[in-house]
């Protein structure tokens, strides 16, 4: 079983397993009793939905390979000829994958659709995408590692790692994210099965993109009311319906600055 | 929390309005996700269906996305004859030609 294996080869290479720790941030090898195929198939139980699913496998992702934090990692999806970022475990990775969708190529997609894995050790001395590369070693990315992620006949998917340093991702980080990515594929193909197969990973990535602000405009309401999460979305939602703007509009001026909706709530 | 005794009827006209527009759940799901939408993509499911309840704000939440939807939805007018360049009638002077070709006036912010 590919859970197992993984915990054996982490064994034997690296040493013996913390016992009892708590979900800790700590390197693949001194991972908890949990193996990442367990951590993965928790987050598909909890996460209310695909969105939340795909940024916690990305986020994970990063964890595991960089626990303090200079690895970003990305999931792409293409699909009907359009390419998205649909998590990412931060802003720059986003970008730096969409650096490659305006070029066209680039070590992630070429991973994704060749169903290959990538690694470039030193941005600097690879003579493969030379345009993009420039501009991600402009971005300060030094190494990149791309995994395929098999799912369906009707998509590619990649996970996508970015280090600032060269050399950051051995061929034995790679070979242990290329189980990682087999865990991940099954877990992604479950949750595709289950969520539909009529998501696009553009409008998945604009429903993101939305919610973050929204997010950020109900965070804003709640430190200014005394109420919780639910009454601030119901003051966001009253603004709404009764100026007839989109939320997301009302959600981005407030996010910008402007005064919160001054709504009376009934018997006020 | 109660049973809401609104909550049938606001569900029942929900899903109405959905067929009509001919939305999807996957969608109405999607937008209510990006609206920052709490409940999962098969509590919705669930809840339009009848088999399960939603507390007040999200069912609110829901109407918000399927109405947006529904206001996206392309109702294209039909054109009169002097909204084309050129119309049946004389064309605009010569003074009033701009430089773009169009006798149009342009807004103050443009």
């Amino acid at each position: 079983m590919l859970g197992s294996a993984a915990q054996r080869a982490e064994a034997a290479s690296q040493g013996p397993i913390v016992q009892g720790a708590p979900r800790d941030r700590g390197p693949m090898a001194q991972d908890s009793r949990l193996t990442t195929l367990d951590r993965m198939q928790d987050l598909l139980l909890e996460s209310p939905g695909f969105p939340e699913f795909l940024l916690g496998l990305a986020t994970l992702s990063a964890s595991l390979l960089g626990p303090d934090g200079r690895i970003t990692c990305t999931i792409t999806m293409e699909r009907d000829g359009g390419a998205a970022t649909v998590a990412s475990s931060s802003e720059e990775g986003r970008r730096l994958d969409e650096t490659q969708y305006a070029f066209g190529d680039g070590p992630c997609l070429t991973a994704a659709r060749q169903q290959r894995l990538v690694l470039i050790a030193d941005l600097t001395s690879d003579q493969r995408w030379s345009d993009y590369l420039e501009a991600a070693l402009q971005e300060g990315v030094r190494s990149v590692l791309a995994v395929p992620i098999p799912t369906d006949p009707f998509s590619h998917a990649g996970l996508n790692c970015y280090a600032s340093t060269v050399g950051a991702f051995n061929e034995e980080t790679a070979g242990l994210l290329e189980q990682h990515a087999a865990a991940m594929s099954r877990v992604l193909r479950i949750a595709l099965r289950l969520h539909g197969t009529a998501l696009h990973p553009e409008h998945l990535r604009t429903a993101l993109q939305s919610r973050a602000v929204v997010d950020a405009a109900i965070s804003l309401i709640m430190l200014q009311q005394s109420g919780g999460r639910e009454d601030a979305l119901a003051i966001l939602q009253l603004a709404a319906k009764s100026t007839n703007r989109r939320m997301h509009d009302i959600a981005t001026d407030i996010v910008r600055g402007a005064g919160l909706p001054h709504i009376q709530r009934n018997g006020e | 929390m109660g049973f809401d005794p609104n909550e049938p009827e606001q569900r029942r006209r929900l899903r109405s309005a959905m067929r009509a527009a001919g939305i999807p759940v996957s969608q109405l799901w999607l937008k209510y996700f990006g609206m920052s939408g709490d409940a999962g993509e098969y509590e919705v499911e669930a809840y339009l269906q009848g088999l399960l309840s939603l507390p007040p704000v999200q069912r609110d939440l829901l109407a918000l996305a399927a109405n947006e939807l529904i206001d996206d939805l392309p109702r294209p007018h039909a054109p009169y004859s002097d909204d084309f360049d050129g119309g049946p009638g004389p064309g605009p002077a010569a003074s009033e030609v701009r430089e773009d070709g169009t006798g149009r006036q342009s807004d103050p912010d443009e």
